[in-house]
């Protein structure tokens, strides 16, 4: 599988006013809707507070504002005319593409790498089409390109994207790893660089936490089992649902974090550095983490049937659990 | 994708596709009733009352609420518009029967009905939660009926079942609001009060409760109901009893790690709730617990010892 992410320019405040509300309107938003939002869009007005200071009203008629509660659903639904005019003239080019904001990735699965590399090259053209359309700009310097092959071939062919700075002579390699809402995938997806980034994350703050208690002063024991467990585990199982699984191979990385448990026992307990793993964890009153992951993923399973029916998981489950929804064209 | 297929192939979602199945319980994730604003408790929060007793440890404060009990009771019985009940669970010991929830109901001084429901391979406050469910519901459609007094042990599962929100046992909780919106909207008069238990005191109406849920044993069967909660423990419970098979093998614990048992013979079994065994009784004093784990441990590598 290859997959092209792009990145769009200035995503929030390069929005079209009179396009989204066009947009709104072909949605069927009634026009009380309409207007409601270009009261808020239009003619809007900040100043800025320094201390005393009070600058007057300066205009802030660009995009939708970043950090407002509306502006991810209004940006859903701005892009949504893209992908789905995507969708109707990209049937024969078998890809698919997902957006999360502003972070959009075309993947094309085939056989063979040269393959997907053409139908990437037809589709990038044909998204930088749409985006321009309706206002938008692709910032081609961004653009990335990641390969996913479980063969042990490392044939990864560059990319001619047509567009400055990849064309010509200068190609657009692809990248080891890629890194997507803080989720490191590497080539064969097994996930070790994702474990071992956030595992030495959590290392470094429990050598950092030192300094909070030795042996004869500092926090209490009780108080450092709290803190590791509320401040440190989190961060070393962050996206532990991608690597961890029945039966996934993933003894590697688990004895990365047990390294890292181990020097937390050790920081909790202050017993002598050579002391058996199992007895201070213990001690400690911290579950071994391969059990800590098997009880959270156990837990996190039944968590799928709290989702709503239109989920996107619940629709690539099995037939049991579409509740009559229409299920994705993947559905297992 | 064929099941022979689905078997080879690993990762999460398969893993969640396979135990889905074991969970009977659905939610409604975007109940109507669920909205801020519309909830009952938003609506309607003077017409739903907690009695709730949860300070009381002591002896004396028991018997005085005991005696509040009492006249509370005899209030009821004297009034003609007001239905009490009396809401009991009883769950198995064992993991081949399932949870009993019984509801009670009486108008002055006669019984006048009594349910008896089987609610699955459930926790205490799911199946309390259907016993609760089934008396509001009975309850509403008791003719010139005013005010219901609910009696229960846990005004947790009371709490719950006036929240429609995503929870364990949303199902009950969902028609607890719906019934309870209708009836309480039609005159302002009405009013529902839950008042706490404590089953201890074995007391009058609720130890008929009690008792009645004791009687029935009803075995599980091939598929009885789960409820995410019981789900959610029975994961838990599995990894904590790994953990405790683990910590028998002297390879993980060390093999001078000091055996200590409690008071009645039994073993020192490890656990990560509240700290821990060892951690959570000496844990806020920082110098004995070091030399406590220390001495449990028994060991020291050579060096650092002559240091």
């Amino acid at each position: 599988m290859s997959v092209l992410a792009f990145d769009i320019a200035q995503f929030f405040p390069s929005l079209n006013h009179v396009m989204l509300l066009a947009i709104l309107r072909k949605q069927g938003f009634s026009s009380f809707m309409g207007r409601f939002f270009a009261s808020y869009l239009v003619d809007r007005f900040t100043s800025y507070l320094w201390g005393s200071f009070r600058s007057g009203p300066r205009q802030a008629d660009v995009g939708v504002s970043q950090g407002s509660a509306l502006s991810p659903v209004l940006s859903a639904l701005y892009i949504a005319p893209v992908m789905k005019l995507y969708h109707m003239q990209a049937v024969a080019l078998k890809t698919s593409l997902l957006s999360y904001v502003d972070d959009g990735t075309v993947m094309a699965q085939s056989k063979s790498l040269d393959e997907n590399r053409e139908t990437l090259k037809d589709a990038y053209a044909l998204l930088l089409c749409l985006s321009v359309a309706i206002g938008l700009v692709l910032e081609h310097s961004k653009t990335k390109y990641f390969i996913f092959d479980r063969s042990h071939s490392d044939y990864s062919p560059p990319i001619d994207l047509g567009y400055a700075p990849y064309t010509g002579k200068n190609l657009l390699k692809p990248n080891l790893y890629w890194r997507y809402l803080g989720f490191y995938f590497d080539r064969i997806l097994l996930f070790y660089k994702h474990v071992r980034y956030y595992s030495t994350k959590a290392l470094s703050l429990v050598k950092a936490m030192k300094m909070l208690g030795s042996s004869t002063r500092g926090l209490p024991p009780k108080e450092k089992c709290l803190l590791y467990r509320l401040c440190v585990l989190p961060i070393a199982t962050y996206g532990y649902r991608l690597w961890y699984s029945e039966g996934a191979q993933c003894k590697k990385a688990l004895s990365l974090l047990k390294t890292m448990q181990r020097k937390a026992s050790l920081w909790i307990t202050r017993a002598f550095s050579t002391s058996p793993t199992g007895g201070i964890e213990s001690l400690a009153g911290l579950i071994p983490v391969h059990l800590h992951l098997q009880k959270m993923a156990g837990r996190a399973n039944f968590r799928a049937a709290t989702l709503s029916d239109t989920h996107p998981l619940r629709l690539i489950l099995g037939q049991d659990h579409h509740k009559g929804t229409q299920p994705h064209p993947c559905a297992i | 994708m064929s099941e022979a297929f689905k078997r080879k192939v690993k990762g999460t979602v398969m893993e969640i596709d396979r135990h889905l199945p074991e969970l009977t319980e659905s939610f409604e994730p975007v109940a109507s009733e669920a909205r801020p604003g519309t909830r009952l408790m938003d609506r309607l929060p003077d017409q739903v009352i907690f009695d709730d007793c949860s300070s009381l440890l002591e002896q004396d404060a028991l018997e005085a609420h005991e005696r509040d009990l009492f006249t509370i009771l005899r209030n009821v019985r004297l009034s003609d518009d007001t239905v009490y009940c009396s809401v009991d669970a009883s769950l198995p010991d064992n993991t081949q029967h399932q949870a009993v929830s019984v509801a009670i109901l009486y108008w002055e001084f006669e019984e006048f009905n009594r349910v008896c429901h089987v609610a699955g391979r459930v926790t205490a406050p799911d199946a309390e939660l259907f016993a609760i469910c089934s008396a509001i519901i009975l309850a509403t459609q008791q003719d010139n009926c005013e005010k219901i007094y609910i009696f229960t042990d846990s005004i947790a599962s009371a709490r719950r079942a006036v929240d429609p929100s995503l929870h364990s046992g949303q199902g009950h909780s969902l028609a607890v609001c719906r019934t309870l919106a209708a009836w309480l909207a039609e005159d302002s008069s009405c009013t529902i009060t839950f008042i706490q238990v404590p089953s201890k005191l074995e007391w009058s109406i609720h130890k008929e409760a009690h008792d009645y849920a004791k009687d029935l044993i009803s075995p599980a069967g091939l598929r009885p109901d789960t409820s995410i909660d019981s789900v959610w423990k029975a994961v838990t419970k599995r990894s904590q009893e790994t953990w405790t098979r683990m910590f028998e093998d002297p390879s993980y614990k060390g093999r001078n790690f000091l055996h200590l048992e409690r008071l009645d013979g039994d073993a020192l079994k490890p656990t990560y709730i509240n700290g821990g065994v060892w951690l959570s009784p000496v844990g806020d004093n920082l110098l004995v617990a070091v030399r406590l784990f220390r001495c449990i441990l028994n060991h020291a590598p050579i060096g650092l010892y002559y240091k």
